[in-house]
């Protein structure tokens, strides 16, 4: 009795001191002055950019959020350094529960950040190097969860690495990280100058501080970059403009403020009514504005049309559903289309905001073959702004979908929106099959064949079948309106399935740069739903048919 | 009657009736394709699929369809215009297809940095056979069949190979396997094979070390490695002791740096003269052959490099190395060879006709080995380059190493040693089928078999394709002498060749993938690759290449083919060499049926603008307003 009193003490000992620890590494790190580091050029992952986008990369990466625990990104990477008790702090997240159950790691349930300690002496080191073992002889072998264990252990690596400083010394000294990225780099004018930083700020010396950030600074831009990277130095101020005031937030929200606005019949007709044309048409083209600005900055950051990743083509596809709306208001002045693809952007954006681990929106460097700006820009933009049509497509149906549900349906609303829906199916299936089309002949021209059943061009293909059929089937009156917006979203789930589903559920194909992982919840939901309405209005429509 | 009949096939073939379904069921079979393809490989989804003879009719029906949709609108309408020239486009796209299937190359051309090729090899599979004496083979392509095919299938290819072969059965996939001789004699003749079972916590598995194919092999955290002991009893870890005292291991070094036994040659050949230079006797001499003059300035048993240098080196593992000097009276270089590694140069290609090679004894059976060792483990190893990683990977600082040690004297048991950190942790006798409790993290280690003159094999077996694999399992043919009995058959896999001879004369047997060659030779200048810095992302790679019968060299990279007698190369990727140097692997691509698809591309271009705009007219005059 007395020994397991004493262990349980003991325990609640050891809980007690692991919080008290890390509340203590929370209220120091707090107190860090960052401000003036924001802009600090770095060269990590094969680019110039600035301590803020690192920071911020590094953040997301090891704890799941870029304010953890309401710390700034770069004041968490500093109160590592500078934390003598850094192995106890628990900030890594380990991601999968599976892996946390796996590792024995101490529960509750709920909880997801481990210190480094928890995580060796559970064993994760050995765990994730016989995998990784079994990833060099054959990399699609593996799991997720054995996926998620390596991606454990290389967070744990990356925590040691950001906690001795051979992260952001290594991107202050290229010609070191060029040669052994691991390795700390040695005694230099912008090593020693970081250290005399460091130093200031663990005795909260804020004169000393501002003099070294500024000195930092300043020896970091004189600093030897490596030729292909150097010019990049001018774009870091651009960059730290675009982290700070993220383009792409406001526009989500104003999307859904306008969206929200025009779709009372009365506010539409009010501002129908009261507000000229061309002032009305300004301020709706305000989000767009926004997009477009935070388009350029990417564009103008990686040299490419930023369409190389999920992120990038997200961000497309909003800007074209957005504009679309815009263009097809200024013509038909209809609100409730309006507010519907409003209501799309901003579902898009807003997806791209919450869920940065899965859809990175770094701007690292692309791979080789995509390097043709020229074939770059018109394939992928042509493809993916033809999904904007669909979606379109797919909003109308799915409107069309819940006004019948809720019998709100009368036949004069299926015959104009019906027509819209037909119109931007028709435009979708030009643009996708342009696209293919192109892609084919960039797909000759880079690799030597033009077709090639590639998992990537074909589900382009089915997508493409798949309204081209529902064209045809219009076409000779086998599917009225009615049915034509009702299986306008089923014909989307192609889309997904093109957009999402190769690079995240296939992963597989010549297309392997946008691959990546997660998410298959959220779309499966997605999916499910979209089946039940789809399915529960043709149903529900039958029994009224037959009642009456 | 039949004419109404007729009709209306005509009619049905041309109409949306049937073109909706067929769309279905195409979507439908790609998906399952690309579905096949994530679950297994690409490959399979191609012969499961795309290469499928049913999916190829799919496509006709799919041409005949648009071909009729557009023939049963006649007489044409000019409101028909947009509909047609889309179809033709389609039909254009579809023909350039069926011509690039059925007449068009693509294959695979590797070449090496300073060296030429002309030898492009295609995804076909052929056999071919050819007498010895007759450099022109006859072959056949065989289908990469999906199931297994006896002797009629090949019947019109037995009837060509008259008089040589005879090819009796087709495996789809094949499991090709290395396996041991039953070899009846009970002698103790080197080769000499181990199998282990090493099991742990974390780990089970069963690995042979074999004294000839593979001595060594890393396992987890540890080296496991096979060495030969001249006798067990005398314990070869005494040599242990030697290592602190300095005098006698330098007094090793003047033992070893002399061959010890048998011999040790320099091997030259121009063209077809050939000499073979003794190199103990011949320290500091010359030899002449064709133009040149080669100078052996230095032999070494226990080569390293050390400081950026060669040096002899006695802690390390036996590395037998020649350095000769070669002139051709206007230019002299300095070569390096390696009797362990033979590829390795240092002249990048210079006096390429001038073959050099050194073989020593010590390689092949190196009595010494285990004193060698006894000393290795700890030392130099922080400047070796990696040119050389076989002495590299012997002598890890801290790194933990299981010794298994053989001898012909004590034939059947084998002494297991722990080391760590250059220090003998403990030792055990194993016999077959005997467990080794190690004191490390609960290894266990248990020898499961030991053989003597352990020759392999080739052992081919039927598998299936199993998930996950980046490539299928090779298919096989079985082949026989066209004279001989059935049960002397031999299963090929794919890329075998055999021989046997008949009457005296010897014939050739070969099956794997068709090469062709090129009308023309490429030749690799060089290769550059730019990675983004402080990452190993290539930014950009491309070849300098220059093809025979052009004057300027031109540069292949992403993007960027090169076009030539109507072949086109695209760099496909590279492979870096042990040298150093690069090997460009270039797509190479021969397409009879580009302009259509080309054509096609543009004609449907042109025809989805024009009946979007045509659309839109029509509804207008519908009297529709939106």
């Amino acid at each position: 009795m007395k020994y397991l009193l004493s262990l349980l003490l003991l325990c609640s000992g050891l809980a007690a001191r692991a919080d008290f620890i890390f509340d203590q590494f929370i209220a120091k790190a707090q107190s860090l002055p960052y401000e003036e580091l924001r802009g600090l050029p770095l060269l990590n992952n094969g680019r110039i950019k600035p301590l803020e986008s690192l920071a911020k990369e590094t953040s997301i990466y090891l704890t799941g959020s870029y304010q953890f625990k309401g710390l700034h990104p770069i004041q968490l990477l500093l109160g590592l350094m500078i934390s003598d008790d850094g192995e106890n702090l628990q900030l890594i997240e380990v991601r999968s529960p599976e892996l946390r159950k796996q590792l024995g790691l101490p529960t509750p349930e709920s909880r997801r950040h481990y210190s480094l300690k928890e995580l060796m002496s559970a064993n994760l080191e050995s765990l994730a190097s016989a995998l990784m073992e079994k990833q060099k002889v054959n990399k699609r072998s593996l799991t997720e969860v054995e996926n998620k264990t390596i991606e454990t252990y290389e967070q744990t690596w990356m925590f040691q690495q950001a906690r001795n400083g051979a992260l952001l010394l290594g991107a202050m000294e290229p010609a070191q990280a060029a040669t052994d990225p691991a390795q700390t780099p040695q005694s230099s004018a912008v090593v020693d100058e970081f250290k005399l930083l460091m130093q200031a700020l663990s005795t909260k010396d804020s004169v000393e501080y501002q003099k070294h950030a500024a000195e930092l600074k300043q020896k970091l831009n004189a600093q030897n970059w490596p030729e292909p990277v150097r010019a990049q130095l001018s774009n870091i101020d651009r960059e730290l403009f675009y982290q700070q005031y993220k383009p792409f937030r406001w526009a989500c929200w104003i999307f859904f403020l306008f969206a929200f606005l025009m779709v009372f019949p009365k506010s539409n007709e009010w501002v129908f009514k009261t507000v000229p044309k061309t002032i009305s048409a300004t301020l709706l083209f305000i989000p767009l504005i926004f997009l477009a600005l935070g388009f350029y900055i990417r564009v103008s950051i990686t040299g490419f049309a930023p369409v190389t990743n999920m992120y990038g083509t997200m961000i497309w596809v909003a800007l074209g559903v957005g504009f679309f709306g815009w263009i097809f208001y200024l013509i038909y002045r209809n609100g409730v289309f309006l507010a519907l693809t409003y209501f799309g952007a901003f579902c898009l954006l807003l997806i791209t905001e919450q869920m940065p681990l899965v859809i990175s929106p770094d701007m690292d460097p692309i791979v080789a073959v995509l390097r043709s700006n020229f074939w770059l820009t018109i394939h992928v933009l042509t493809i993916t702004i033809s999904y904007a049509a669909f979606s379109i497509a797919m909003l109308l149906g799915n409107t069309m979908i819940i006004r019948d549900l809720l019998k709100r349906n009368n036949v004069e609303w299926i015959k104009t929106y019906g027509h819209f829906c037909y119109r931007t199916i028709q435009l979708g299936v030009f643009l996708l099959s342009i696209g293919i089309i192109l892609g084919g002949v960039w797909a000759d021209y880079s690799w030597g064949r033009f077709w090639g059943w590639d998992p990537k061009e074909t589900w382009a293909l089915i997508a493409d079948l798949g309204f081209l059929i529902l064209l045809h089937a219009r076409l000779v009156g086998w599917v009225d309106l009615y049915r034509l917006l009702l299986l306008a979203p089923l014909s989307y789930l192609l889309v997904i399935m093109a957009w999402y589903g190769v690079n995240f559920i296939l992963a597989t194909g010549l297309h392997s740069y946008g691959f990546s992982s997660g998410g298959a919840q959220i779309v499966t939901v997605f999916v499910s739903v979209q089946l039940l309405l789809i399915f529960g209005s043709f149903f529900t429509r039958m029994l009224r048919a037959k009642k009456v | 009657m039949l004419k109404k009949i007729m009709k209306k096939m005509f009619y049905f073939m041309g109409s949306i009736k049937l073109a909706v379904p067929v769309l279905l069921i195409l979507a439908l079979v790609v998906a399952i394709g690309t579905v096949i393809e994530s679950r297994y490989n690409a490959e399979y989804a191609k012969l499961l699929i795309y290469k499928n003879e049913l999916f190829g009719a799919l496509l006709c029906l799919i041409w005949l369809n648009v071909l009729f949709a557009a023939l049963t609108r006649w007489p044409w309408k000019r409101y028909h215009l947009g509909f047609l020239i889309t179809h033709l486009g389609l039909l254009l796209i579809f023909g350039g297809g069926f011509l690039t299937n059925n007449y068009g190359i693509d294959g695979m051309l590797r070449v090496v940095e300073g060296q030429s090729s002309k030898y492009v090899v295609l995804q076909s599979l052929v056999v071919s056979a050819r007498s010895g004496t007759d450099s022109t083979a006859i072959e056949f392509e065989i289908p990469r069949y999906l199931f297994e095919k006896g002797e009629s299938t090949f019947s019109t290819m037995n009837e060509g190979f008259k008089g040589l072969a005879v090819v009796r059965g087709y495996m789809p996939f094949a499991d090709v396997k290395e396996v041991l001789k039953a070899s009846a004699s009970q002698e103790t003749r080197e080769p000499f094979e181990v199998q282990l079972r090493i099991k742990s916590a974390m780990f089970n598995v069963e690995q042979g070390l074999n004294s000839q194919t593979q001595n060594e092999l890393q396992m987890g955290p540890a080296l496991f490695r096979l060495l030969k002991a001249s006798d067990l009893g005398r314990k070869p870890n005494s040599v242990e002791a030697s290592v602190k005292d300095t005098g006698k291991a330098s007094a090793k070094r003047t033992i070893t740096a002399e061959p010890a036994s048998g011999h040790a040659l320099l091997n030259l050949k121009v063209g077809a003269s050939e000499k073979h230079l003794d190199v103990k006797k011949a320290k500091d001499s010359t030899i002449t052959i064709g133009n040149y003059k080669v100078k052996i300035k230095a032999v070494m048993s226990h080569a390293a490099v050390v400081n950026n240098g060669l040096r002899e080196s006695p802690e390390s593992k036996v590395n037998p190395a020649l350095v000769v000097e070669i002139t051709d009276g206007k230019e002299t270089i300095k070569e390096v060879l390696f009797a362990k590694f033979p590829k390795f140069s240092v002249r990048k290609g210079k006096f390429s006709d001038l073959e050099l090679s050194y073989s020593s004894a010590e390689v092949e059976s190196s009595n010494d080995e285990v004193a060698s060792h006894g000393t290795g483990a700890g030392a130099n190893s922080e400047s070796q380059s990696s040119a050389m990683e076989g002495s590299v990977s012997s002598s890890k600082p801290n790194g933990n190493e299981v010794r298994i040690y053989y001898s012909p004297t004590d034939s059947k048991r084998v002494l297991i040693q722990l080391w760590k950190a250059g220090k003998k942790a403990a030792e055990k006798y194993l016999a077959e089928n005997e467990t080794y409790q190690t004191p490390w993290m609960g290894m266990e280690l248990t020898a499961l078999k030991m053989s003597w003159n352990a020759e392999k094999e080739i052992q081919v077996t039927p598998t299936t394709p199993s998930e996950k694999m980046d490539q299928l399992p090779s298919s096989a043919v079985k082949v026989g002498r066209y004279d001989g009995a059935p049960s002397e058959d031999v299963w090929m896999p794919e890329g075998a060749e055999r021989s046997f001879g008949i009457d005296g004369k010897e014939y050739f047997i070969y099956y794997g993938r068709k090469i062709i060659e090129l009308p023309f030779a490429v030749e690799l200048k060089s290769f550059s690759k730019i990675d983004y810095p402080g990452t190993r992302t290539p930014k950009e790679f491309e070849s300098h290449v220059q093809v025979s019968g052009q004057f300027v060299p031109v540069t292949v990279s992403m993007n960027e083919p090169l076009h030539f007698k109507g072949y086109t190369l695209y760099q496909a990727s590279y492979e870096p060499m042990p040298d150093g140097k690069f090997a460009s692997v270039f797509s190479v691509n021969y397409d009879p049926g580009r302009p259509f698809k080309y054509a096609g591309g543009i004609v449907l271009a042109l025809g989805i603008i024009l009946l979007t705009l045509s659309k839109s007219r029509r509804m207008k005059e519908m009297g529709f307003r939106l």
